[in-house]
């Protein structure tokens, strides 16, 4: 027998007709014998019994079979049921001839070899008893025979239904010749038999759990002594149900002391048995500690689940379709104001929706049968309050096992935060958009005017104001001047007229301030210092809030930029950093125009100096040509009306006159015509190079053929972008300076250029007398003479006339030259 | 010169009496008979002229003009004399020791038949006579 079935499910097996019929005999059998045990206990016992028995009538008809006989049997006990002896058994032997049920209705007691076929040509012999019980029913009983035969069970000896459960309901644990035994033995259960609340009999699995080696250290032990504190109570309490024949739970869970005082969660099972001729309790258990471990984890998973949705920042509500509420979290109800208990009460649905929001609640709800999950929807939530807040909603449709959605999941993110500091946002986006807008307004211009109007324009945008001063700063003259102001006039803020002059220290006194600290300044309240004017344009200095920047470039103060409102605490901090950022880019842009306006004006005055000068030379020139004119025509006069006046000294010294005359009168010229160049921006063409040098070299035609010089023109010579008079000025007096400054019997003149992306290079080489190098810059300073005049004529004006001239085109000369081997002047021309 | 027909009536207005007298000097040493009238300021010399139309009497041929003139300006005068119905037949020739383009150019707009250079003159005077012809043969 490896049946380990627990006593429990045997018990929960019996059911079916047959079971309320041998209670009901039962019953009679115990009015009769007035048996003190409950009916329960027959019925446990002949169920519990380990001896196959059935119950037949005096005729042998089956009435009842338990457990043991339909395992043995291998049928089903409803089968048995009705059906009589002979059908089942066929007797063996030869010690009864005749059917059952005349045996049985004649002898008292029957004792016969009978055999069954238990399964198809497997016949089993047994031993079958029958006993008659008092109400005339008979109980059979029927054990195996041993294949050798040695040791058949003994015939029931005893008289009367004590000695008859004593005989077959008692378990035959003990016995180890019996199947029984083994199975006591192997069991994976703890048994243990309970007889007067001592251990009367326990296997060794019950030892082991308890943490015993072997059942003598426990036998004859009270169970007391093993049950936890708290599991005595409820022992003794179903222990006394169980002999009382109430009902008690078919398994239950105790908590048992071990060995060495460890305790062990253990499930465990009654059943009253007989044994060795009293009550007994039979008492099964199992350890459950894995169980309880197991069920330790879920319920802590179940808990963690709990504080997972409780720990969430988002609010969670979990509701039918219908809109009831079946849960929500604690952020739900923190956020909501909603508790659990009045949201589970909702009379509307959703009652945290407000009305505004259900339509389209309604419609995002519509989509969510499609799509099951739906994502940051932004939506309006009521709170209990009545307060409404933006929150972002995440919605799941949660379905049953077949498909249908029953409830759903909505999970709330408070968003009021978020579209806080989108607005933050995009209020920094726009200050910064300000200041690239006045950045880029600023570069465009340079005018101070535009640019503190295009600064109110900006922070106009972005701070705001009633009135609005920028006043300038000059530091060399210590003097404030107004450039700009904006104020409420009648309540609408309009341009104010700026002083012209500068203003007043003693009336600007913070501006002054300011300036001398180069501190911000910020007020938030009407003044209470009635000494200190708030704002000097304040039309009711009580009552603004004020803003005060320097504008530094550099380390100059440029001025002050200040903003002002009639209402207290209109600024904050930040207010403040905006308009330092921008009084620094107007600071900046202002001391660029300042700067230009600067630059514009020195270059007009050295403009008008220049003109001035000469105009200076030129009256200058022209006032000492008009005497020299008169000087002139008369000594020509006296020569010509008066020559036989003078004898050959008096010609001489009226010839004198006359030469210093045409002398002086070059020198008048050549200082005319250096006034001339610098005066003048003539106008350039493109000249051909060639022609021009012939032009010149046919002028000097008579000096050329006098000094009997050979001059080398180069061949192809380009075309050059000057002045053309003047250009004819430059080459003449090089060309003419090469034959006067030559010592040679035949001087050699060169002409030549080159031409470089940038600039024309041109020269005119000679073969003369050279220069010392020390006398380069000098031969280019007016008037400037190296020889005596006898040595070599001229006023000496004309190496600065062509250096005037090649510098006013915007080139460069320079000589190139050794003493006695010639000099070349070599000066460039701007290409194109 | 044998080809000017004639003596010229020539109003010379400078206010520098050295330089009319050696400019008068310069025209009588080549021969010439021309007949000079001369003012040292431009608002005696436009006075001069208005009262030779209101006397209807002959206006001179020519007239020498310097540009820096005190009371009324060569400049100024130049601009009425070419306003004025009576005057504006008459050639102008700028006489004067400025050399300057602007002044030329100025002059040229006004009306000037001819600039020349003071110093020029004195020191030749035939280019002058030649103009003067030039201008004349073109005139008749």
């Amino acid at each position: 027998m490896t049946n380990a079935t627990p006593t429990y499910r045997r018990r929960a097996r019996v059911r079916g007709d047959e079971k309320p019929k041998a209670k009901n005999h039962l019953k009679g059998v115990k009015k009769r014998k007035g048996i003190e045990q409950p009916v329960d206990v027959f019925e446990s016992a002949f169920e519990k019994s380990f001896v196959p028995l059935l119950i037949t009538d005096r005729f042998g008809r089956c009435m009842a079979a338990n457990e043991s006989a339909a395992r043995l049997l291998n049928r089903r006990r409803a089968v048995l049921v009705r059906k009589t002896l002979d059908a089942i058994f066929t007797l063996h032997g030869s010690t009864t001839v005749g059917g059952f049920q005349a045996r049985l209705s004649q002898e008292e007691s029957l004792d016969a070899e009978v055999a069954f076929e238990q399964k198809k040509g497997t016949t089993v012999r047994v031993r079958l008893r029958s006993n008659n019980l008092d109400s005339g029913l008979r109980l059979i009983s029927f054990a195996r025979m041993h294949e050798q035969g040695s040791q058949e069970e003994q015939p029931v000896k005893a008289r009367g239904t004590a000695a008859l459960l004593d005989e077959f309901f008692s378990l035959p644990w003990g016995d180890e010749a019996t199947d029984y035994h083994s199975l006591f033995q192997h069991s994976p259960y703890g048994i243990c038999i309970l007889q007067n609340d001592r251990l009367a009999v326990v296997n060794p699995t019950f030892c082991r759990l308890l943490g015993y080696r072997s059942g003598e250290d426990v036998a004859g032990k009270e169970i007391r002594e093993f049950l936890d504190q708290g599991s005595r109570m409820f022992f003794s309490l179903l222990q006394h149900r169980v002999f009382r024949g109430e009902t008690i739970p078919m398994r239950f869970e105790i908590r048992m002391i071990r060995h060495g005082g460890a305790t062990i969660d253990v499930e465990t099972s009654f059943a009253l048995i007989w044994y060795r001729g009293a009550p007994a309790l039979n008492l099964t258990i199992s350890d459950i500690t894995d169980r309880k471990e197991l069920e330790k984890r879920l319920t802590d998973s179940e808990s963690l689940l709990r504080n997972v949705i409780n720990s969430m920042v988002d609010a969670l509500v979990i509701t039918d379709l219908q809109g009831k509420v079946l849960d929500v979290n604690d952020e739900f109800q923190r956020f909501t104001g909603f508790t659990r208990r009045e949201a589970f009460a909702a009379e509307i649905p959703y009652p945290w929706v407000p009305e505004e929001s259900l339509r389209s609640f309604m419609s995002w709800l519509e989509k969510l049968r499609e799509h099951n999950v739906l994502r940051d929807f932004d939506i309006t939530w009521l709170r209990k309050s009545g307060e409404r807040v933006s929150v972002s909603l995440n919605t799941t449709l949660l379905r049953n096992a077949a498909g249908d959605p029953v409830l759903m999941v909505n999970i709330a993110r408070d968003i009021s935060e978020r579209q806080a500091s989108r607005e933050e946002l995009s209020r920094q986006l726009q200050r910064l958009q300000v200041l690239y807008d006045l950045s880029r307004a600023l570069t465009e211009t340079l005018n101070t005017d535009d640019i503190v109007r295009t600064t109110y324009q900006q922070i106009e945008k972005v701070i705001p104001v009633d009135g609005f001063v920028i006043d300038l700063y000059d530091e060399e003259k210590s003097e404030i001047r107004r450039a700009y102001a904006v104020d409420l006039v009648n309540g609408i803020r309009a341009e104010i007229e700026v002083p012209h002059g500068p203003i007043s220290l003693d009336k600007s006194f913070t501006t002054a301030e300011v300036i001398s600290t180069r501190k911000p300044l910020l007020q938030l309240k009407p003044s209470s210092d009635q000494h200190v004017p708030l704002h000097p344009d304040a039309i009711d200095s009580q009552k603004a809030s004020l803003m005060m920047v320097p504008m530094v470039s550099k380390q100059k103060t440029i001025g002050v930029l200040s903003v002002h409102s009639y209402e207290s605490e209109m600024y904050s901090q930040e207010h403040l950093t905006l308009l330092q950022s921008i009084a620094h880019l107007a600071g900046i842009a202002i001391e660029k125009a300042q700067l230009y306006q600067e630059t514009i004006r020195k270059s007009l005055e050295i403009e008008a100096r220049n003109k001035e000068l000469d105009d200076f030379t030129y009256v200058v020139s022209h006032d000492l040509k008009e005497p020299l004119i008169s000087v002139e025509g008369y000594a020509k006069m006296i020569r010509h009306e008066y020559q036989q006046l003078f004898d050959a000294g008096g010609r001489e010294y009226l010839q004198a006159v006359v030469d210093s005359c045409s002398h002086m009168k070059r020198l008048i010229d050549d200082l005319l015509l250096l006034s001339r160049i610098s005066k003048l921006r003539e106008k350039r063409s493109k000249i051909k190079l060639a022609g021009l040098i012939s032009d010149v070299l046919e002028e000097l035609r008579f000096s050329i053929r006098e000094r009997k010089a050979e001059v080398i023109v180069q061949e192809v010579l380009p075309e050059i972008v000057a002045v053309d008079t003047h250009l004819r000025i430059v080459f003449r007096n090089l060309i003419a300076n090469a034959l006067k400054f030559c010592d040679k019997a035949i001087p050699r003149i060169e002409i030549g250029s080159r031409v470089t992306p940038d600039f024309t290079t041109l020269f005119v080489r000679d073969n003369g007398i050279g220069i010392e190098k020390a006398h380069f810059e000098k031969i280019f300073l007016i008037f400037q003479r190296l020889h005596r005049k006898d040595e070599y004529e001229g006023v000496g004006a004309g190496l600065t006339i062509v250096k005037k001239i090649v510098e006013s085109h915007g080139g460069q000369i320079w000589i190139e030259s050794t003493v006695g081997q010639g000099a070349t002047f070599v000066f460039t021309i701007p290409t194109g | 010169m044998e080809s000017i027909e004639g003596a010229l009536r020539i109003l010379l207005i400078d206010d520098n009496r050295d330089h009319t007298k050696i400019l008068q000097w310069a025209f009588r040493k080549t021969g010439r008979q021309d007949e000079f009238t001369c003012f040292d300021d431009g608002s005696s010399a436009l006075e001069y002229l208005r009262t030779l139309e209101r006397e209807q009497k002959a206006k001179p041929d020519l007239i020498f003009l310097d540009l820096n003139l005190p009371r009324l300006d060569g400049r100024e005068l130049l601009r009425l004399l070419k306003e004025e119905q009576a005057t504006k037949a008459i050639p102008v020739f700028i006489v004067s020791s400025s050399e300057r383009d602007e002044d030329v150019r100025k002059a040229y707009e006004l009306g000037a038949s001819n600039y020349v250079s003071k110093s020029a003159i004195l020191n030749d005077v035939d280019p002058l006579m030649k103009t003067i012809q030039a201008y004349r043969s073109k005139a008749t």
